[in-house]
């Protein structure tokens, strides 16, 4: 069936003077541009096309922040190559739950997206108990967009240079040493328990409010160590306050080309980051998704955004759907293993 | 001096034109954002962040940060003119502020809160051009045992100061505390108290208790006395001026408070909280008529309100020198500085001097616009009173709705707004002060945390709570801000006793 764009097909206002923004109060700008642009004469399109209106990504951290950040660049790319706004919307709280529950009651026709992430479909489906969705059922799942690998920072008083330092301080030490966490459930928490398991090292978890709380802490020497991705730790690394021991990623970090990989230090095991794609609600028409999934994987190949993402130590990563559907599975498997092995279930 | 060399070349960058251009119109949005409740400086600014994406980074920052001061500035005026503080910084402003408004002195308080936060805001900049390298280290001697003591000496010095009876005041900061442990519980993980209600899972928000305790309270006062036919409408008096004694009265609280708000400010967490808390506490301990506090004091309007603007100039040293966000606000300015490619810490002083310190200039003349922009609007704001009750009371309703949906898109706190409406109104009946309420649940949950962290940390050790002569001088001051009200009638009688005999 041929379809027609109907942003081709519009002659005003051009997408490109348009933009992304947040709030209500943003979108009733909008809402009331598209209102004006629909008074105008009808284009000749006659059947309904994707996109139509303006579009949401709901997001479930406030603004701010590496995942912000992510929805931030895909918001802002999308405006331009769908030619309708899209809407960046935070619904920050629980794991995710309250931005994920929404988008998977929405009307399945890719007007509203969620930023899907490694809290929310990676950890939160095996670390709570009920969820009022699937992560699988209510959603269809189109593309990872974005890796940002983990890396293990230690107050850098402590003489150790590689994990194996660290790992010989910390059994020495009476008591053993106290990892910080974004808060309990959280990836660097879980990261910490994976190290754990796999070291056999004795620590104990502290965790804080957000990871900004728990880096100043480690960088007063409070708390010993933290497995978090770059964008919480750069600032206090960069003032030599804290010290990359480890990369938890498959290659070594393109940022700090001389710190070894965990695999290089003998764990392999010992691996996680913080991920985020695009889902939207089940039953999203495969027209819309193909086209979503097409426009995502032209994003990720644009050499600015590889460059932005690449600034907060991440990589711009394109799966397809089905790809990303076996990657959230392999990451539940993946944490739920360590979530019952370490004993860390809240709920 | 090396500081003032930079600080002039600052200058050269923050008055070129266009940078003037987004001063001023950063502060014009912050004041805007700060009257209206709901919407605060945190979520202005990300709103901005992809419309300011390819503007230089020195203008987009010097006008994000008019934003964040900005708001403070005007954060006041609702405070006074109808009870509703748009932020927990602003709830210390409303308790003298409202009473002076009611009183006829509308015109006073806003008057005096715009130029205490002009003079506060000025010398917390100096203070930060001056010493914000000395202090990059402060932030991290306070680890979690020192923000739990920190944090009981705030709570302490509110129960014990802001009521006519020690036991009301606590009575109100325990309601608080325990509202405050409603969510799920960051160190186990486990939910408390949400009976299976998902919207209680992040616990109850400030604004929706802010707005029900004060605002819908508020309301449900005015009906009352429209119903019972004793509405009357605020005159007027005296001019919209200052007097004389009035500015007498203001001089030393805004100086204090200045001290007080720069240097909580440059702690991360509730800094400017904190400082409006501790400012105000000051003031009535110093004050000769501590019984007319929460009357219409002006001391009270002009120490909170210099804290609360000084410690935004605190705010930015520990995110200009250690990258390290002490808010909401600061958090998403942080969040801009990244999207620029530039990291804070003591490393952006030496690659980038032009920007910080071109930044620093900008809040020397954003304070400065801010004023010149605050002053004429004090003459529009105080006829806001002047509507009758029967439009009030509906715009007030409405406004609270919309601040508070704008927050989370959420009705479940609409009715949570009116329940706390209704506690408000009890509470305001019973003549128990609401602010220590408000005030512990915004510092209970971190306060409970900072207190696990360090009994993680020390192995379940309380001697830690003992170990930094930080914590035993905040213990002592708690102790101290307790027994006042015990000890204050006792050397009363004491001294007048041999006069009288």
């Amino acid at each position: 069936m041929e379809r027609i764009d109907a942003s081709q097909l519009q002659c005003s206002p051009p997408p490109r003077a348009r933009r992304a923004v947040s709030s209500t109060f943003g979108a009733t700008l909008v809402a009331t541009g598209t209102v004006l642009a629909a008074a105008l004469p009808a284009p000749a399109a006659a059947q309904p096309a994707f996109p139509d209106r303006p579009l949401r990504l709901i997001v479930h951290v406030p603004p701010g922040g590496a995942l912000d950040f992510t929805a931030r660049v895909v918001g802002s790319k999308f405006t331009e190559t769908l030619g309708q706004p899209v809407l960046v919307e935070n619904r920050a709280g629980a794991g995710g739950i309250a931005a994920s529950e929404l988008v998977s009651k929405a009307l399945p026709d890719g007007h509203t997206l969620l930023l899907s992430t490694s809290t929310s479909h990676g950890v939160a489906p095996v670390l709570y108990r009920k969820l009022p969705y699937d992560a699988f059922r209510d959603f269809t799942h189109v593309s990872l967009v974005a890796v940002l690998p983990a890396l293990m920072a230690i107050n850098a008083d402590l003489p150790a240079k590689t994990v194996k330092e660290f790992i010989a301080l910390a059994k020495a030490k009476p008591g053993g040493f106290l990892f910080a966490s974004a808060g309990n459930g959280s990836g660097p928490q879980l990261m910490g328990e994976q190290f754990k398991l796999a070291t056999g090292v004795p620590m104990t978890h502290v965790p804080y409010k957000g990871a900004a709380a728990a880096v100043t802490d480690i960088a007063s020497g409070q708390v010993q160590v933290m497995f978090d991705s770059l964008p919480s730790l750069i600032s206090q690394v960069k003032a030599g306050r804290l010290r990359v021991i480890a990369a938890l990623s498959e290659k070594r970090a393109a940022l700090f080309p001389d710190v070894q990989t965990m695999a290089e230090a003998g764990y392999p095991s010992v691996e996680g980051a913080i991920w985020t794609g695009l889902s939207g609600p089940a039953g999203l028409p495969a027209s819309v998704v193909d086209r979503l999934a097409k426009e995502s994987a032209r994003m990720v190949a644009m050499p600015d955004v590889q460059e932005r993402f690449a600034g907060v130590g991440g990589t711009a990563t394109f799966l397809g759907p089905a790809a990303y559907v076996d990657f959230i599975r392999r990451e539940n498997r993946k944490w739920a293993e360590v979530i019952k092995a370490s004993g860390a279930v809240p709920d | 001096m090396d500081a003032f060399d930079h600080l002039l070349h600052g200058f050269s960058v923050a008055a070129q034109p266009l940078n003037l251009a987004y001063v001023f119109l950063g502060c014009l949005l912050g004041t805007v954002i700060g009257v209206l409740p709901g919407i605060g400086p945190a979520a202005a600014i990300a709103l901005l962040l992809p419309i300011t994406y390819g503007i230089e980074p020195t203008s987009s920052l010097i006008m994000l940060c008019g934003i964040y001061y900005g708001a403070m500035y005007g954060g006041s005026t609702t405070s006074i003119l109808i009870n509703t503080p748009g932020e927990s910084s602003s709830v210390m402003t409303a308790l003298d502020g409202y009473a002076m408004a009611r009183s006829g002195r509308a015109g006073a308080a806003l008057a005096i809160s715009a130029i205490a936060s002009f003079v506060a805001g000025t010398i917390s900049v100096v203070l930060l051009s001056l010493l914000a390298v000395p202090l990059a280290g402060f932030a991290l001697k306070f680890g979690p045992a020192e923000y739990f003591t920190l944090m009981l000496f705030a709570m302490t010095s509110v129960a014990a100061l802001t009521g006519p009876s020690l036991a009301k005041g606590l009575l109100s900061m325990f309601l608080g505390l325990m509202f405050a442990t409603i969510g799920i519980d960051l160190q186990s993980g486990q939910q408390r108290f949400t009976f299976d209600l998902p919207e209680l899972q992040d616990g109850i928000g400030f604004i929706v208790v802010v707005v029900g305790l004060f605002a819908i309270a508020e309301v449900f006062s005015g009906l009352e006395d429209l119903l019972k036919g004793r509405s009357e409408i605020i005159r007027m008096s005296g001019s919209l001026w200052l007097t004389r004694e009035e500015w007498r009265r203001s001089v030393m609280p805004i100086l204090r408070g200045t001290g007080i708000g720069f240097f909580k400010g440059v702690l991360p967490g509730a800094g400017a909280t904190i400082a409006t808390i501790l400012s105000y506490s000051v003031e009535r301990m110093l004050s000769r008529e501590k019984a007319k506090f929460g009357t219409g004091m002006i001391e009270g309007v002009a120490g909170p309100e210099a804290a609360n603007n000084a410690s935004t100039g605190g705010a930015m040293v520990p995110l200009l020198t250690l990258g390290v966000p002490g808010s909401g606000s600061t958090a998403v300015l942080l969040a801009a500085f990244i999207m620029y490619g530039l990291q804070p810490g003591p490393l952006l002083f030496e690659k980038r001097p032009d920007l910080v310190w071109g930044l620093i200039a900008s809040m020397y003349i954003g304070n400065l616009v801010l004023l010149v922009l605050n002053l004429p609007l004090v003459g529009v704001f105080v006829r806001l009173l002047y509507i009758p009750i029967g439009l009030l009371l509906p715009m007030v309703v409405s406004i609270s709705a919309i601040g508070i949906f704008a927050v989370n898109g959420n009705i479940f706190e609409l009715y949570l707004a009116l329940g706390f409406g209704v506690i408000g109104y009890v509470f305001r009946k019973l003549a128990v002060p609401v602010a220590p309420l408000v005030l512990s649940l915004v510092l209970g949950g971190m306060m409970e945390q900072s207190f696990r962290q360090a009994m993680t940390i020390s192995g379940a050790d309380p001697g830690v709570f003992v170990r930094s002569p930080i914590c035993i001088s905040l213990l002592a001051a708690s102790v101290l801000a307790l027994s006042i009200p015990f000890v204050a009638p006792l050397l009363r009688r004491l001294v007048a006793q041999p006069a009288a005999a």
